[in-house]
């Protein structure tokens, strides 16, 4: 079955609107009527099995897009709006994309001789009566999303309509969402965790409210005006929410839920969370592009009993965490975090080679170190790439950022490992404080000494003006890095001070 | 507001932004002007504060849409600080 007859199936029988909100709205009935027609449109005028871009904020050109690109029997290929002309470039080399649905405002980014549309292609759609379906195979590929990686070439993920049903079903599962649900969305479409959010409330014949605002601040009020019973977001939703507005401090009668995923958010801050509203669930989640989007959640009535955890796999999906070995950990021992169920991409889009990387023998290899306690709960403890290795000891970034952030003068904080003659690497805290002042720095150190081992300390504090973030919101280490080099290079150049230096260091 | 603000407070912006002044006129709206995004905005808002020395209510956060707002907006702030 066509994933978008699955994710569509109860929508005719709705007599509502899907998309709630100030500026754009629209029922579930003008909904399917526009797929529909769109769909049609397409599969008469280009056939099935085609690329068709899709450059969109969230709206309602991106969700009509979106399911009527899948639903024609094409494949979408979702790219992040912010994406640089040289990252745009390599995909179109790389893809044969000949059909671009692109919001009017990004339409500078592509020439202009392609075949685009914009917004106003809604507007004149021809009639289709019937209804029209086109039927695919569980495994055709449905949707390419280039993810925000770390650093080369971007890597786009295959997703086949089986994925995105498999997944659905499982996030349904254990959200326990229904008709009456309604989602206030901060997060892009384009990204897996903002995409599961429209594909589970479309599903169960729920609705959403969609963010046009400047400032995430105002989803305070949005969520209170209409009603919304459930909000999802990354760490930097939480902490932009926690640190410059006065979230905690709301009582949001219609709020059933709160949810996080995309990295770890400190403890601190879930406790923060979870202290302020004790009436609501808070969900902490886990998961990756590579597998649809979500792989595993913590049940919210554990998480002050399991603090940290990201819980155990999602129906449908088995975790493990394994050694290098190849064999499941024991409790308190590090390895990576596997993945296998039927969300799980067949792959990145004309690259073997790193699909060879990550999927071996019908598993997932996530690139997550996590361990876990004696009953199976999985905690994680940072990315195989961002683990600092110093003095012989792997040293997890997150724990030492918990401690840090733990300060309620720090704003926010990334922990590196920094090339050092006699570590290997030393570790540093890249800490974004309000006023940064040679006391706050020796209070932090001071903080981390009473409650880190010695080697887990931070070698120096560097304060940053803000923390970078990729598209994704979340932590930009490998920026963060390359401003520390470039900042350095700067003041060796101009009279040697180097990050390891006890002056107050502030990089821009 | 003192004659040099509103020319300071357009440095501001663009420097943030990464765009040129010309680039920049009251027109520039948040929802049609690609450089300016969410993150950007919390930034440019940031510097502000510092800069002016003033707390920004996030009603006003929220209401700073268009370079012309954003003007207006500050108008409010630094005319009740004189």
């Amino acid at each position: 079955m066509n994933v978008i007859d699955y994710l569509l199936e109860k929508c005719n029988k709705l007599n509502k609107d899907f998309v709630v909100g100030t500026k754009e709205t629209i029922s579930y009935k003008e909904l399917l009527d526009k797929v529909n027609n769109l769909a049609f449109h397409l599969y008469n005028n280009f056939g099935t099995g085609k690329e068709i871009m899709l450059l969109s904020e969230n709206n309602v050109f991106f969700i009509i897009s979106y399911l009527s690109i899948m639903k024609s029997g094409n494949v979408v290929i979702l790219l992040d709006t912010r994406i640089l002309e040289n990252d745009l470039k390599n995909i179109l080399e790389k893809c044969s994309i000949s059909i671009f649905f692109v919001q009017d405002k990004f339409k500078g980014k592509l020439n202009s001789n392609k075949k685009i549309f914009t917004e106003t292609i809604l507007e004149n759609l021809p009639e289709r009566k019937n209804e029209f379906r086109i039927e695919t195979k569980d495994d055709d590929v449905a949707e390419i999303i280039f993810t925000s990686g770390s650093t080369g070439e971007k890597k786009g993920v295959m997703l086949t309509h089986k994925n995105i049903r498999a997944n659905t079903e499982s996030i349904l599962e254990y959200q326990a969402l229904t008709e009456n649900d309604r989602i206030k969305v901060v997060l892009p479409f384009f990204y897996c965790y903002g995409l599961s959010l429209l594909r589970t409330h479309i599903r169960v014949g729920g609705s959403i409210v969609l963010n046009d605002s400047i400032f995430l601040g105002s989803v305070i009020k949005e969520i209170k005006q209409y009603n919304c019973t459930g909000f999802a977001g990354v760490p930097s939703t939480y902490q932009i929410l926690i640190n410059k507005t006065n979230f905690l401090e709301q009582d949001f009668p219609s709020l059933r839920y709160l949810a996080q995923a995309g990295g770890k958010l400190a403890n601190h801050f879930i406790l923060k969370i979870v202290d302020s509203f004790p009436q609501k669930l808070f969900f902490v989640m886990y998961g990756a592009t590579e597998a649809t989007s979500r792989l595993s959640y913590l049940p919210p009535h554990l998480v002050k009993e399991r603090l940290g955890s990201i819980g155990k796999g999602i129906s449908g999906v088995k975790l493990e965490v394994r050694d290098a070995n190849d064999k499941p950990i024991k409790p308190n021992e590090v390895g990576e975090i596997v993945a296998s169920g039927d969300n799980i991409t067949k792959g990145y889009y004309k690259d073997l080679e790193a699909t060879s990387k990550v999927l071996k023998n019908g598993w997932y290899y996530t690139g997550d170190l996590a361990t876990i306690d004696e009953d199976g709960f999985i905690y994680i403890v940072g990315r195989l790439s961002n683990i600092i290795k110093s003095a012989g000891f792997r040293i997890s970034p997150f724990e030492i950022e918990d401690v840090v952030v733990s300060l309620d003068d720090v704003l926010n904080c990334a922990v590196i490992g920094v090339p050092d003659d006699i570590m290997g690497e030393a570790v540093i805290a890249v800490v974004e404080v309000k006023e940064p002042t040679r006391e706050l720095k020796a209070k932090i150190i001071l903080h981390c000494n009473s409650v880190l081992p010695s080697y887990k300390v931070p070698r120096n504090i560097v304060f940053i003006e803000k923390i970078p973030l990729n598209s994704s919101g979340k932590t930009d280490r490998n920026k963060i890095k390359e401003m520390l080099t470039s900042n350095t290079n700067q003041r060796h150049n101009s009279g040697g001070i180097n990050y390891l230096s006890s002056d107050l260091i502030l990089i821009k | 507001m003192r004659d040099e603000d509103p020319v300071k407070i357009k440095q501001i912006f663009c420097n943030v932004l990464g765009v040129s002044e010309s680039d920049v006129n009251d027109n520039t709206s948040y929802n049609s002007f690609e450089a300016w995004d969410s993150l950007k905005h919390l930034e440019f808002i940031a510097k502000l504060e510092e800069e002016f020395n003033i707390d920004i209510e996030m009603d006003d956060v929220i209401a700073m849409e268009s370079f012309k707002k954003i003007k207006e907006i500050m108008e409010k702030y630094l005319g009740r600080k004189e």
